[in-house]
């Protein structure tokens, strides 16, 4: 009996050792940094200062490193204009490549800004509008190209471009009207299908 | 002993006993359908008469706020004036009839599926709800299904529209488009807004129920939930601007009302609400 009571006061003192020793190494570094704003306040301000003055700077380099929405959009036209003409080609590899390009740059240039404003001021969600975009047209578009289908391709391409247009006006830039493309932003890329495939299609 | 020494006295006997065997057989056929008809109206009877109703009207008290529209008719600047602007888009976060002073578009849905339902309605309608974009406005502008049950997409406007059931499905809808058909997979906990994000202003509301025990008032701000289970039971009630109501009346508490359902009677309720209960000096969901 007075061996049971001893081996129960010692786990209660060791379960208070073990206690106190994970309490005083958890607040450790909470009353170092706070003996630390004690001793010297201005020296830990100045430090902070000259962190956060570089850090806007890196945000800044980041920032025009990255472009604009504008940039983004640029990428997107040029992706999505070689789409057609892989697509019209029947260069369904290619038109793959063009399709993820183009949504890759979409998404991106959606990050960028994700809210604009009506003509009226009303918030714009886009990436809202992306999403809709994304589970209807642009779906269309890559079931299309993985059927080889071009009459599927080339029409929901044109529904597409009118969901691309009607983004354009609810963000009050109605004069960014858009055609499908007579002439492909890249002349070095071969638009027309590799030979084998040609081969087998013939 | 007769029939040994006459056996045509037998043939006749038993010709006779057929007979009778016959006739005993086709009268009960015949009486058949009758019984069963009759047991069948007065299981029908049964039934109607252990089931209850919940019929009610929702009213606003004190001066109706004139709500400017969301867009001007002839505006300009709206997207797509041409079609968006052709007509005034009403702000419908609050409609109330101006003769009648009901208030329409409030859910009023039974808090719980409850243990029992009816048998007519155990199972959601197969036929689908359309829910359209004209105008530039959604319609209905609160819709409550059955999970389950087919939600119609659709536009009638010469514009491109999406209908985006937040959380639920985002779809692109042509000029006319659609239908395309959508269905809950579950009951939702509150309305889930809809909106079109090409037109900001766009917006409604729809919520999926479990059961069948659920109504959205009307233009005169008229409900009516039928064959419910007798027994004491909780309703909510759910309006845009305000989310659950407490009405001016004090019958709805968080948007709650208790009411005993009685078989075979129908259960009346009025309630009130006002500026404050539907927190009119607040901007719109």
């Amino acid at each position: 009996m007075r061996q049971r009571n001893l081996a129960g006061a010692a786990a209660v003192l060791l379960t208070g050792f073990l206690a106190g020793m994970f309490a005083a190494s958890s607040r450790g570094p909470v009353a170092a940094s706070a003996q630390t704003a004690r001793a010297g306040k201005t020296a830990a301000v100045s430090i902070s200062t000259q962190e956060f003055q570089k850090l806007k700077s890196d945000a800044a380099k980041a920032k025009n490193a990255a472009g604009d929405q504008a940039h983004a959009m640029t990428s997107v036209a040029y992706h999505f204009n070689n789409l057609w003409f892989a697509g019209e080609h029947g260069n369904w590899p290619l038109a793959q490549f063009y399709f993820g390009e183009t949504r890759s740059h979409l998404r991106w240039a959606v990050r960028i800004i994700p809210v604009r404003k009506d003509a009226q001021g009303r918030e714009v969600k886009l990436t809202e509008i992306l999403k809709s975009v994304e589970n209807t047209p642009l779906k269309q578009v890559e079931e299309a190209i993985k059927a080889q289908d071009r009459t599927r391709f080339a029409k929901a391409y044109a529904f597409t471009l009118q969901s691309c247009y009607a983004c354009h006006k609810t963000v009050a830039k109605p004069y960014l009207r858009l055609r499908i493309p007579t002439q492909p932003s890249e002349h070095l890329i071969d638009f027309d299908p590799p030979q084998e495939a040609h081969a087998t299609a013939k | 002993m007769v029939a040994n020494r006459f056996p045509v006295m037998r043939l006749v006997r038993s010709a006779a006993g057929v007979g009778l065997l016959l006739a005993v057989a086709s009268s009960g056929r015949a009486s058949q359908p009758v019984a069963s008809a009759a047991k069948g109206k007065h299981d029908a009877a049964q039934r109607s008469n252990a089931w209850g109703s919940l019929r009610g009207k929702i009213v606003f008290r004190g001066t109706v706020p004139a709500l400017p529209p969301l867009v001007r008719k002839g505006d300009p600047k709206a997207t797509d004036a041409k079609v968006c602007a052709a007509h005034d888009v009403p702000d419908e976060s609050l409609v109330v009839d101006p003769k009648l002073r009901g208030v329409r578009n409030v859910f009023v849905y039974l808090r719980r599926k409850p243990a029992k339902m009816h048998p007519d309605l155990s199972r959601p309608p197969a036929k689908g709800i359309v829910f359209d974009q004209k105008h530039c406005r959604f319609l209905p502008h609160a819709l409550a299904v059955r999970v389950g049950q087919p939600v119609l997409l659709k536009s009638s406007d010469s514009v491109l529209h999406n209908t985006n059931i937040v959380g639920h499905k985002n779809v692109l809808l042509a000029a006319g488009g659609g239908p395309e058909s959508f269905t809950f997979k579950e009951p939702s906990l509150v309305p889930v807004p809809v909106q079109c994000n090409f037109h900001p202003w766009m917006k409604a509301w729809m919520m999926a129920f479990d059961h069948p025990y659920f109504a959205v008032t009307g233009k005169t701000g008229e409900f009516r939930i039928e064959k419910l289970p007798p027994g004491k039971m909780q309703f909510r009630f759910w309006q845009e601007r305000a989310g659950y109501v407490n009405s001016a009346d004090g019958k709805l508490k968080k948007g709650i009302l208790e009411v005993t359902i009685q078989p075979g009677k129908t259960t009346e309720v009025t309630i009130a609400l006002d500026a404050k209960s539907l927190q009119l000096d607040k901007k719109a969901n």
